[in-house]
């Protein structure tokens, strides 16, 4: 893993904007800082600004956790896609998907909210199609992180856990993940090559495809995480995004899409 | 036999098309198409840039490090494998690549090819053709 505004990084970066890539995000913790409270997370207004400003050079796709509809809620513009459920919601081939993810969502959820009526600190997010289940708030984070471990591996049927910061997913399995949803989309527009930044665990679903022409970039330094270069925090989005309009501004090209 | 001669006759005007692209236009047609691919695919690795292109390896080489040398790419090692090499374009390069898509859209404008003619022998007249049009076109 290497840094990304180190010179090899920055020619990389540079390199995708001259193929006409698609631009690809996650929100929480990569376009918007993670904040306290979930329902309180927005991209800064200079963020908002690079990136209206890129999508007039480039195809931009958001890939989030969230549920589609709370996403499109917090995205300045209305983007090429917005995927949420990890890479479910959104994604046309993925109706059938849904209903799938959808029963299996309610059954974990009618198992788990009386299990932790009374576990301060914890709150059930219920997107539809998956179940988010945040701990930010509790005291002994570790505790309770084990504890969610267990009601989630006793789940039937048996969810696919993806851990993120102080929240434990669940996931349809077998469903499409970011990877999957990030693929598709490349086939739908044509794009040969994508950029793809995020931050998370769910995120190495895309770090790991390990297709040449994809630009794996992680907000946060991790040597476990297979992404190819990283920025060293949230804020470091926005360099990235003005250094992608310079080099635009620079070979003068506007989007082909 | 007829045919076989106008296959040798084309091998050999595309050999000058090739020269001619090179010496009026910086770029020859084979470091044309390599970068070109580059381009579209950035990161991509030799043995990939190999069969995307249909180049044999041992072609493929000299051509990278020629391209390299004028710096149009960059040969950079794979984080995650560093024995791997990453291929990209580099500004120059794009710029370089970019210019010479004009100059052949502009070479391929209202080429004259006859209906019924055969198709080896035409081909090798739209050769003959480009080749003296690259001419006329000097950078």
């Amino acid at each position: 893993m290497k840094y990304l505004f180190d010179d090899e990084g920055l020619r990389m970066l540079e390199a995708f904007c001259y193929s006409d890539a698609l631009f690809s995000f996650d929100f929480d913790g990569t376009l918007a800082p993670i904040v306290p409270n979930p329902d309180d997370a927005r991209a800064s207004p200079k963020t908002d600004d690079y990136l209206r400003a890129l999508h007039e050079n480039a195809s931009i796709v958001v890939i989030s956790g969230r549920s589609r509809p709370d996403l499109l809620t917090r995205l300045p513009f209305k983007v090429d896609f917005a995927i949420g459920n990890h890479g479910l919601e959104g994604l046309p081939s993925s109706t059938g998907s849904l209903e799938i993810a959808a029963d299996m969502t309610r059954q974990w959820y009618e198992k788990l909210k009386p299990a932790l009526a009374k576990t301060t600190g914890v709150v059930i997010e219920n997107k539809s199609f998956s179940l988010a289940v945040h701990y930010r708030q509790a005291t002994d984070k570790r505790k309770i992180k084990l504890k969610l471990l267990e009601l989630a591996s006793s789940l039937v049927p048996a969810p696919r856990i993806l851990l993120g910061k102080y929240v434990v997913n669940l996931v349809a399995s077998g469903a499409p993940h970011k990877g999957v949803a990030l693929l598709e989309l490349m086939l739908r527009t044509g794009k040969r090559s994508a950029v793809y930044v995020g931050d998370d665990e769910n995120d190495e679903d895309v770090f790991r495809l390990g297709e040449e022409s994809l630009l794996t970039i992680r907000v946060g330094e991790d040597e476990n995480s297979a992404a190819l270069y990283y920025l060293k925090n949230q804020a470091e989005i926005d360099r990235m995004l003005r250094h992608c309009l310079d080099t635009y501004k620079k070979i003068g090209r506007k989007r082909s899409l | 036999m007829h045919h076989i001669e106008l296959l040798v006759r084309l091998s050999v005007e595309l050999h000058n098309l090739n020269a001619q692209a090179q010496r009026h236009h910086e770029l020859s047609l084979v470091q044309w198409l390599v970068l070109r691919k580059i381009l579209a695919s950035p990161g991509i690795s030799a043995s990939s840039l190999a069969l995307l292109s249909g180049i044999h390896p041992s072609t493929l080489t000299p051509t990278l490090q020629r391209l390299e040398g004028s710096e149009w790419i960059f040969m950079l090692e794979r984080p995650s494998d560093l024995r791997q090499k990453m291929l990209i374009i580099s500004q120059k390069g794009y710029r370089v690549c970019v210019k010479f898509e004009k100059t052949l859209r502009g070479v391929l404008k209202n080429l004259d090819v006859k209906d019924g003619e055969d198709p080896i022998d035409a081909t090798r007249h739209l050769t003959v053709t480009l080749a003296q049009r690259l001419q006329d076109t000097k950078a």
